[in-house]
């Protein structure tokens, strides 16, 4: 009983498979080309871009953006977003430095990481639990931690002056490679892992790409939501215990736009806004691809202000390509179906 | 079709009474307006005087003009987060063309151009099918970018022109800011497009519900870019009185205006979800947000806790309107 | 007309006397009905017999109002859908519950995965399982594979493996071939007959009876909400079934088919359109002051005709005139623009706005945007004396134009959606299922309005499911099957049991497909 023996030729001509299999190859390999050409035009246009120094200066602020990244990846898989990232990284990078002096290091850094916990669990309460959409919520956690942080700061500087060492979480070297480069790489092994090896992982995409079916497989949503966000949150945490380091003097009007900077390299790095996958490799070389346009820039003494462009003209590019890469892929499941 | 009709009854149900409970949640904001505004007076001397509360009026325009367009597009279903940076592009506009041009040619060149902006902010989101936040996070630092450079850094201009600063000092009876009328007049214009034109009708569908808006053939994406337009022009046009006021402008001079303004809509009681909102709710909300401002300020605490309560405000706001939507449905 | 005494395993599911009141209609009326492990029972019956209610009772997402459920001999009550499922009764519908960005292994095993002792995922397990219940389905697709990148038919056979691999016992399959080409439909039977050697009980729902014939050993046919009969399908022969479905015995005609003279001008006329995935070389023409009915059940592509119309669908190939000029017809309001305008079929998601007033949901579509500038305003007079003119014409029960829409009943909604088609001053107007929900009475009066229309200059298509429906209304009728014309009825020959033959696919000549 053929229902549509022409459409059979369609399929024949057209395979689904293979070329959406195309474009998630490219999706990998589009960001590292992109950003191996990037790296490339820089050395050549930027004297002094090939450096050591700069070379590291360049990985450190990339490693920065890219843990938070990361951890927004994570919560895109999710279906979900958080917009109070830039304010948990100044609130942490102030609550790293307040503790250093009273504390030693290692405690002064868990505080940060319980702030930015808390948060985040908090954002994942309200979410799930009162069923409020997520943008809005963590905009208006955004403001609230702001202010938390300016008031806490009364508007000053925080310096760190006692446990100098801290800066070495900046500063120093394991095997050749920055530290801070180190923690990036760790904070993404355990994302991947977590996201890919992990039923929790599993699940969140779950949540992202098909609600239904994972309020169906029997998947507890709000402890999901409460848990990516709490993620999110630390993720934040870690950027701004780094931010601190990296600084060693810190004040409550750092971080801002840094949100923008997170969302914007998930989403180059080929995550889509759809939710149901996050590429975190993408991610990392998203955040390496933009730290280096900005390395780059700085070097060629383009004003600061033309990066905000850049950066604003690459997230909606970015975004762009996310809506015709899924229109593509519809139309081409329809004319297969 | 019989399992829709079960899961829906409620909805095609007969509608319960108004409880008191009910009718606070829905009038909220306007009672949390009248007992703050009876509390601080009685508590504070200086809350109560004419100057005060002339500044109030005052401040709450600002929020308050922006906020007028704003919730049309809520009601369309879109956000605009990009206001602030749009505001500050403009102003830096007005400074630029102040000496040259005079004072009305350039306030109607800076809604001109505010209007443009948020064309440019319509087509980004329905052309290129980007989630309006995003899309327009995004395009906030473009705009924050651009005045960044015009200004070659956040450099403050002085925008002195008596006949222009008039706009943001001045008041009638003397007690009734100019802006303040102006935001009365915006108020009065959104509620006649909203509630009495065909396309406050389409703004409200689309809003309900897009599919059916689609299927009705309604024009979507042009109903959407206008509802941008006119935020760009509601958010120009708060950008004047702010310049004039302040007599001068930079590329930060509304750090932070996208929250506020968002913030009054939503406290005003217009739904995050679209297709209905209340334009008195917001005239309401921005008041409301003016006097607690200006409480902040009498009662010394320090200007940061404004964040935290703007935030938390908007927060609440929005557990409130998820209460109401419980409580009508049940 | 008993349940069949000879066989002897005890009933795996068994419902008894069980009844559904909706308000206004009774669904189910006390209906037996027993399912046996091993066997692959279809459940047949017209729309609107019950056998969507009797599913969804099955699967929990319905109460029954009254009535007993068994499984396995206990009785049990379904409190959730998820509960049904923990009963071992798995649902398969059009909608599937995989996520597209996730793998097949990781689909099956969604919810319960394995895990290794710190927490990670057990692949190893997760493969092995996976691919064993995957070969046993003869299902050739890697593990790896993202479920997003599979055909329909795949996607299909994923849910099945789940269902296995969660040991389900009962495996409710609704309608699974509407999608699926010849070579699936195979192999889909394949690995229904390596269910029932596993014992697991299939309940089938089509309306195929070529299908049923195939794969059913037992059949229950549902008419009325009320069990007709449960028999052996070896003991039936097609037109039994038939016969059982419609209550009385199908007359056959001859040469049903027939080309008419394309000698008047056509409002619209349509050329050997295809909608890809959907239909294949459709041609008719619709002529001024004619209703034509179009008629097809669930997967004919009678749904996606009128949206192609509408502009809402792509056609891929052919064309369509409009008083003898090619219109392209891609977007809604294209299709506005050259005066067509359509009716929706499911008016709570792409009907109504729940969030405006009665009045404005009817005149939503009577001014076009932006059109004229004396127009921007809205004359709330002249509103009001519109709504009311239509409030008279049809019958429409609001407290008063302002109301909100989503107070009415199902009923006045339509009306309203009705109206509104009415007053978009298009001229062409494409209606599906213009009386769901109305009472017996209105529905007259709608037919009544829908013929005095065509006779004032509209040129009408009436969409339904609903077959006395198009009997009663149509000039002529389009009859539509999987996708391709089956035939296009004259006046006289427009009968139900003509147009049944026809959407159910069997040729009245006697053919096989």
């Amino acid at each position: 009983m053929s229902n549509f023996p022409e459409l059979l030729n369609f399929r024949a001509i057209f395979s689904v498979s293979n070329a959406t299999r195309f474009i998630q190859v490219a999706e990998s390999l589009g960001v590292f080309a992109l950003l191996m050409i990037v790296v490339i035009g820089a050395s050549i246009i930027a004297p002094g871009f090939f450096t050591y120094t700069n070379l590291t200066n360049t990985l450190i602020t990339a490693s920065i953006t890219a843990v938070t990244g990361l951890g927004m990846t994570f919560a895109i898989a999710m279906g979900g977003f958080d917009l109070s990232v830039g304010s948990v990284q100044v609130l942490t990078a102030i609550v790293v430095a307040s503790l250093l002096s009273v504390v030693d290091p290692p405690l002064a850094i868990l505080g940060a990481l319980l702030t930015g916990l808390a948060v985040g669990l908090l954002n994942g309460v309200l979410i799930s639990k009162l069923g409020l959409p997520a943008f809005v919520v963590t905009f208006g956690m955004m403001s609230i931690v702001r202010g938390v942080a300016l008031l806490v700061t009364q508007g000053q500087s925080v310096m760190i002056t006692k446990h100098i060492e801290f800066g070495l979480l900046n500063n120093g070297k394991i095997l050749g490679l920055p530290v801070p480069f180190i923690i990036m790489m760790i904070v993404f092994v355990v994302l991947s892992v977590l996201l890919k090896h992990t039923p929790f992982g599993r699940h969140a995409c779950a949540i992202g790409g098909n609600r239904g079916a994972a309020i169906v497989s029997g998947i507890n949503i709000d402890r999901v939501t409460i848990a990516v966000f709490g993620l999110v949150g630390v993720t934040a945490a870690i950027s701004g215990v780094m931010l601190s380091s990296q600084l060693m003097i810190v004040d409550a009007t750092l971080g801002t736009g840094f949100e923008l900077q997170a969302i914007t390299v998930s989403v180059l790095g080929g995550t889509s806004l759809s939710g149901g996958h996050g590429n975190l490799v993408g991610t990392v070389f998203a955040a390496l691809l933009l730290a280096t346009i900005a390395s780059a820039l700085n070097i060629l003494k383009v004003i600061s202000f033309y990066q905000y462009l850049a950066l604003g003209m690459l997230l909606i590019f970015a975004l762009a390509i996310d809506t015709a890469r899924r229109a593509f892929i519809a139309r081409s499941l329809l004319s297969h179906a | 079709m019989e399992l829709s009709e079960t899961a829906n009854r409620k909805i095609d149900g007969p509608s319960h009474g108004i409880s008191v409970l009910s009718f606070l949640t829905r009038y909220y904001i306007q009672s949390l307006l009248a007992i703050s505004v009876v509390i601080l007076g009685v508590v504070n001397p200086y809350f109560r005087t004419v100057a005060n509360l002339e500044n109030i009026l005052l401040q709450a325009s600002f929020a308050g003009i922006g906020a007028a367009g704003m919730t049309l597009l809520i009601v369309s279903g879109a956000f605009d987060l990009s206001v602030a940076g749009l505001l500050g592009l403009c102003g830096v506009l007005i400074s630029e063309l102040l000496p040259s041009l005079g004072v009305v040619l350039t306030v109607v060149t800076a809604l001109f151009f505010g209007v443009l902006l948020g064309l440019l902010n319509g087509l980004v989101v329905t052309k290129l099918r980007i989630p309006a936040f995003i899309a327009t996070l995004g395009m906030m630092n473009i705009y924050l970018a651009l005045a960044f450079i015009w200004t070659q850094g956040s450099r403050v201009i002085s925008v002195s022109d008596p006949g222009f600063n008039i706009l943001g000092t001045g008041s009638l009876f003397g007690v009734l800011p100019i802006p303040f009328l102006v935001m009365i007049i915006a108020y009065l214009v959104c509620y006649g497009i909203l509630n009495r034109s065909v396309y406050g009708r389409c703004l409200r569908a689309v809003g309900s519900s897009e599919i059916a808006a689609r299927t009705a053939g309604l024009p979507v994406d042009l109903i959407r870019i206008l509802a941008f337009a006119i935020v760009g022009g509601c958010t120009a046009l708060a950008g004047v009185f702010l310049s004039a006021e302040l007599s001068s402008a930079s590329a930060i001079m509304a750090t932070g205006y996208e929250l506020t303004v968002i913030a009054v809509v939503v406290i005003g009681g217009t739904s995050l979800k679209g297709g209905e909102g209340t334009l008195f709710g917001s005239f309401t909300g921005a008041l409301f947000f003016a006097v607690i401002s200006s409480a902040l300020n009498i009662l010394n605490v320090a200007a940061y806790w404004q964040y935290v309560v703007t935030g938390i405000f908007l927060i609440s706001a929005l557990g409130v309107q998820a209460l109401r939507s419980y409580i009508l449905v049940e | 007309m008993g349940i069949d005494q000879k066989s002897h395993p005890e009933p795996i599911l068994s419902l008894t006397g069980i009844s559904k009141q909706f308000p206004g209609v009774r669904a189910l009326d006390n209906v037996d009905f027993t399912l046996l492990p091993g066997e692959v029972h279809a459940l047949m019956g017209e729309n609107g017999a019950g056998k969507s209610t009797l599913i969804n009772i099955i699967s929990g997402l319905l109460h029954p109002t009254s009535g007993k459920i068994c499984v396995a001999g206990e009785e049990v009550v379904f409190a959730s859908a998820i509960q049904a499922q923990k009963t071992g009764i798995s649902t398969i519908t059009q909608e599937f519950n995989l996520v597209p960005q996730l793998t097949v292994a990781e689909n099956i095993f969604l919810g319960r995965e394995p895990t290794v002792r710190i927490g990670l995922l057990n692949w190893r397990k997760i493969k092995h399982q996976a691919s064993d219940v995957l070969s046993e389905l003869g299902l050739n697709v890697p593990l790896g594979q993202r479920v997003s990148y599979l055909s329909v038919g795949d996607r299909q056979l994923v849910e099945i493996a789940k269902a296995l691999s969660m040991e389900f016992r009962i495996i409710t399959m609704d309608e699974p071939t509407a999608a699926l080409n010849a070579a699936e439909v195979a192999r889909l039977f394949e690995i229904i007959e390596k269910l029932k050697r596993r014992g697991i009980a299939v309940l089938y729902v089509s309306h195929r009876l070529r299908e049923i014939f195939r794969i059913a050993d037992r059949v229950t046919v549902l008419r009325d909400g009320k069990r007709v009969s449960t028999r052996r399908l070896d003991e039936l022969a097609e037109d039994d079934v038939v016969t059982m479905m419609l209550g009385r015995a199908l007359k056959k005609e001859a040469a049903i088919y027939q080309k008419i003279p394309v000698s008047e001008k056509a409002a619209l006329s349509v050329k050997n359109i295809t909608v890809p995935g959907f239909l294949a070389n459709v041609s008719f023409d619709l002529r001024v002051g004619e209703v034509m009915g179009c008629a097809g059940l669930v997967g004919s592509g009678r749904y996606e005709l009128t949206r192609a119309l509408f502009g809402l669908l792509r056609i891929s190939v052919g064309e369509v005139e409009i008083n003898g000029q090619p219109v392209p017809l891609t977007s809604s309001s294209d299709a506005i623009r050259y005066g067509i305008y359509m009716l929706p079929e499911e008016r709570k998601i792409e009907g109504i706005f729940p969030d405006l007033t009665v009045r404005e949901n009817l005149l939503i579509s009577a001014k076009r945007l932006f059109r004229r500038l004396s127009e921007l305003l809205i004359n709330a007079n002249e509103e009001e004396k519109q709504y009311q003119g239509m409030r008279n014409s049809l019958d429409i029960r609001a407290s008063s134009s302002g109301q909100k829409i989503i107070k009415l009943s199902g009923g006045n909604q339509q009306k309203v959606m009705l109206g509104r088609a009415l007053m978009s001053n298009s001229r062409i107007l494409l209606l599906n299922e213009p009386t769901r929900g109305v009472d017996v009475g209105t529905r007259v009066e709608i037919h009544a309005a829908i013929r005095k229309l065509a006779q004032s200059g509209y040129a009408i298509i009436v969409s339904s499911s609903d077959i006395p429906e198009l009997v009663s209304v149509s000039d002529r009728c389009l009859v539509l099957s999987a996708g391709r014309m089956k035939g296009l009825l004259d006046r006289a020959q427009i009968n139900e049991d003509n147009v049944t033959a026809l959407a159910i696919g069997q040729e009245i000549t006697g053919d096989s497909q």
